[in-house]
């Protein structure tokens, strides 16, 4: 089962083998029950994940103007105040600007914008509550950044592809990943949508720069401030623990992390 | 202090201009080492490896690297600082094109509004609409 929904402006994609259904057939849903889980149809799993991407967008959306994200903007809502989902974010957001050395902040240009932490959350939050459910094969993706679960409808390894940022109707290369979260920050047709804090200018030296971690939610905040370093974000990725890393520069050039290797397809 | 960091460039530059160079004679453009090297001395292209240019010469005896002596390699210009943590980092080198291949998803940038419509169209196009 795939289906897709535009939520937050971007397309918004559940797969879940169909066989995930089947297998819960045969699980002892008495036990399912006395461990919480709810074991949902495959179309309810979905609808859950749409509800809670349309929540967080309710709430973080910098285009609605009753969202906390506006209220924090506007200096009506205190943060220490603001919504439990909030404060976790900021919290998030905080670690993620001290782990980047000010690479990556919410507050830029005297604007509060928690965006580029949000998707990457919103991504992980919503694989929870599939995971709470006992699905162990799925995937979520949310404008090109994916958390993946277990096995494809073959059972093989997920096959996912990373978009050409110079032609984005091609791909340029084919990945087998495991269960992990991938993102990518790119130029590609939106223009230079990430800005260099600390300069102000636009981080437009490379192309784009995919990110494979532990979970989405780690993988898209490393990947937009790695991105916004420029060429030396490629480094700094080198130097991080558990994530591998693909850049591509604007002559077609790709360099990655020698990880990054074993999850190339053929 | 600066003196460690402009080492580090250097074992970073010169691994990646190593792979290269070993991976180029091994007819495989874009992958790692890892196979049963030939013995001899080996002197790699010159490199740019983002962070400057880079030239280095393998010795291999018995399947294993000997030693390596860097020819080439940029000066400390404070890029690698976050180089740390690991034993011998190192970067690999392709160029890529384009294909359409059938995948599960497609990882790239996000698009809105006119741009999701393009990116919509490409995908379907992608999937042989």
């Amino acid at each position: 089962m795939t289906r897709t929904e535009l939520i937050m402006g971007m397309p918004i994609t559940v797969a879940i083998p169909d066989r995930e259904a089947l297998d819960r057939e045969a699980l002892d849903r008495e036990a399912l029950d006395r461990a919480g889980c709810r074991f949902p149809t495959l179309d309810a799993a979905a609808n859950a994940v749409f509800r809670s991407f349309r929540e967080v967008d309710e709430r973080f959306s910098p285009y609605k103007e009753t969202s906390e994200t506006c209220r924090i903007d506007r200096g009506e809502l205190d943060p220490d105040h603001a919504s439990r989902e909030m404060r976790e974010v900021l919290e998030l957001a905080e670690d993620t600007r001290r782990r980047t050395d000010g690479y990556f902040d919410v507050r830029f240009n005297g604007h509060f914008d928690p965006s580029g932490l949000v998707k990457g959350w919103a991504i992980w939050r919503a694989a929870r509550i599939l995971d709470e459910d006992g699905f162990v094969s799925f995937c979520i993706e949310a404008g090109g950044d994916i958390e993946v679960r277990g096995a494809n409808d073959e059972g093989q390894p997920w096959v996912i592809g990373i978009r050409s940022p110079l032609d984005p109707s091609l791909l340029i290369r084919r990945l087998h990943l495991p269960s992990c979260g991938i993102a990518t920050s790119g130029t590609y047709i939106r223009g230079e949508h990430i800005w260099n804090p600390r300069t102000g200018a636009p981080a437009n030296e490379i192309a784009s720069l995919t990110v494979i971690g532990p979970n989405v939610y780690e993988a898209d905040r490393f990947a937009t401030a790695a991105f916004a370093m420029g060429p030396r974000g490629i480094e700094f990725m080198v130097g991080l623990a558990g994530f591998e890393a693909y850049m591509v520069d604007a002559a077609a050039t790709a360099i990655y992390t020698p990880g990054f290797a074993r999850y190339l397809a053929a | 202090m600066k003196n460690g960091t402009g080492k580090r460039i250097a074992a970073a530059a010169a691994a990646s201009a190593l792979s290269l160079a070993v991976s180029s004679a091994a007819g495989a453009q874009s992958k790692a080492v890892n196979a049963s090297l030939a013995s001899g001395t080996f002197t790699g292209q010159r490199e740019y490896a983002y962070y400057g240019y880079v030239k280095v010469q393998a010795i291999v005896k018995n399947g294993t690297i000997s030693d390596i002596q860097v020819l080439e390699y940029p000066n400390d210009n404070g890029r690698s600082r976050y180089i740390n943590n690991i034993a011998l980092p190192y970067l690999v080198q392709e160029t890529v094109g384009g294909r359409s291949w059938k995948v599960d998803l497609i990882s790239g940038a996000t698009f809105t509004s006119v741009a999701f419509i393009k990116s919509l169209q490409a995908a379907l196009k992608q999937a042989g609409a």
